[in-house]
């Protein structure tokens, strides 16, 4: 071709044709591949939770992240055609050198009274955050859920200098505890959700009541009593 | 004598031309990936994809591309493959994606794949292009896969297999295995950490760089060996005719 311009053009355009027209083809078998394949299956870290319980994912939750906590997936667990409760796939963040990954799972209904007391009915740690730490730290989940560790105290085990790893499982499952109160209490998910009654809302003192000098609103019990 | 010629195209970047070992190449993904053996592996694959087909498409369009635009060329077919690789590690082996992470997009500007295109897939026949970018991949993907396999020993203690490539049993050999009675492991966790990385590479390349050092020496010995070989064979001819000669002289004073 004598116009080297035009010859540059078309050489480049080609390839870019081409290109995009293999990489669009490929895209699109794969999607097909993808929505034929997608497997509403548990993985085996969620199943390790509980081997008797059926999984079901939570097919309409949205990861989130809190505080540098995210929840990956919620599955719904069930024995039997009786609801248990849910499990979830958690990443906790970076405390060390890698990400702390574990899964947790949480049964029965909540009350306001009993919802910062919840404890999870099993924690399968996948990854502790660092080499070797994986163990220790599935040491320090065993004792939340056999109610040996408080959540709110201080981490403090003796195995090996895991606090950091330790420290970020205990927030990690306090944000995930937070999630599960929300979900049975008119969440997403309905199922087996404890629904408060109005009597459930009224002891619930971290509710506050606001006040003037005309006029006090008490948020507990939706009363308005005017002074004077 | 042809098939001669094409094998060391093949064999020469496993060991002479290795392009981690020898050329210092593609460091960044060396030290990234190989926590792992079999990320390193799984990283190796894709590479030789990438490498080995970009390879036979620029061989194929030699002659097409013009000089002025080969560059951006080259660029996009090797981004075409790195997409493709992509596309295809996070449908078929989503747990490989998301352990390569980003180091699978930065193919795309990995000096090995630009420099093989631009050195030699540009100027060669596409058979050879093929034993080039098989010969690359292969050894690139061995040799990242030889400096995990000590990361992750040292590291872990372990080797674990199954956790990347989920079509295999999850198996964990322990290698270095915990003292009998006690908590303490013989692993060294520094070896997964950057650190570790620059620490293994540094040493494989000093080990590689004292036996290049010491062929040479040898090579450097033997010329020497037949230089004085040579001088001493010139030095006994001269003796040799110098001797005749007197000979000769003496006969003729006869």
């Amino acid at each position: 071709m004598k116009n080297k311009y035009l010859q540059c053009a078309l050489v480049l355009s080609s390839i870019c044709v081409v290109s995009a027209g293999a990489i669009g083809a490929l895209n699109y078998v794969a999607e097909v591949y993808k929505a034929e394949h997608q497997t509403d299956e548990a993985p085996a870290t969620i199943t390790a939770l509980d081997k008797d319980a059926l999984f079901q994912k939570v097919k309409d939750f949205v990861p989130v992240k809190t505080l540098g906590v995210t929840i990956n997936e919620v599955y719904k667990m069930t024995k039997g055609n009786a609801f248990l409760g849910y499990a979830y796939d958690v990443d906790g963040g970076r405390p060390v050198g890698n990400n702390l990954l574990f899964t947790i799972s949480f049964t029965g209904a909540i009350t306001p009274e009993t919802k910062g007391s919840v404890k999870p009915t099993a924690i399968h740690v996948v990854s502790g955050g660092d080499a070797g730490y994986t163990e220790i730290v599935q040491t320090y989940g065993d004792m939340v859920v056999n109610g040996e560790a408080n959540l709110d105290e201080n981490v403090k085990i003796a195995l090996g200098s895991t606090s950091k790893s330790s420290t970020a499982l205990q927030k990690a499952i306090k944000i995930v505890r937070d999630e599960y109160c929300d979900r049975m209490n008119g969440g997403p998910a309905k199922e087996g959700a404890y629904m408060p009654t109005l009597e459930d809302e009224c002891n619930d003192y971290s509710l506050p009541v606001f006040s003037s000098d005309a006029v006090t609103f008490d948020m507990r019990t939706g009363f308005v009593s005017y002074l004077g | 004598m042809e098939k001669s010629k094409k094998l060391p195209i093949f064999l020469d970047p496993l060991l002479k031309a290795n392009p981690l070992f020898v050329m210092v190449l593609g460091t960044c993904p060396a030290l990234a990936v190989t926590t792992s053996f079999e990320a390193a592996i799984g990283m190796g694959m894709l590479f030789t994809f990438v490498v080995l087909f970009s390879n036979i498409i620029i061989s194929a369009l030699r002659k097409v591309i013009p000089d002025e635009i080969r560059t951006p060329c080259f660029i996009v077919v090797i981004a075409t493959f790195v997409t493709i690789v992509k596309i295809l590690s996070s449908t078929f082996l989503p747990e490989l994606y998301s352990t390569l992470g980003v180091f699978v997009s930065l193919l795309v500007v990995n000096c090995i794949v630009l420099g093989r295109a631009e050195a030699f897939a540009s100027q060669n026949t596409v058979v050879d292009s093929i034993l080039d970018g098989l010969g690359n991949g292969v050894g690139y993907t061995w040799a990242i896969g030889a400096i995990a396999l000590v990361r992750e020993v040292l590291g872990t203690g372990t080797l674990t297999f199954g956790k990347t490539f989920t079509f295999i049993p999850e198996t964990t050999l322990p290698i270095l295995a915990k003292f009998p009675g006690s908590t303490f492991s013989a692993a060294m966790p520094v070896f997964r950490s950057n650190a570790g990385g620059f620490l293994v590479l540094g040493i494989a390349l000093a080990i590689i760089a004292a036996i290049e050092n010491e062929k040479k020496r040898k090579e450097k010995e033997k010329e020497k060996a037949k230089v004085a070989a040579a001088k001493a064979a010139a030095a006994k001819a001269a003796a040799a005719k110098a001797m005749a000669a007197s000979e000769a002289a003496a006969e003729g004073g006869k």
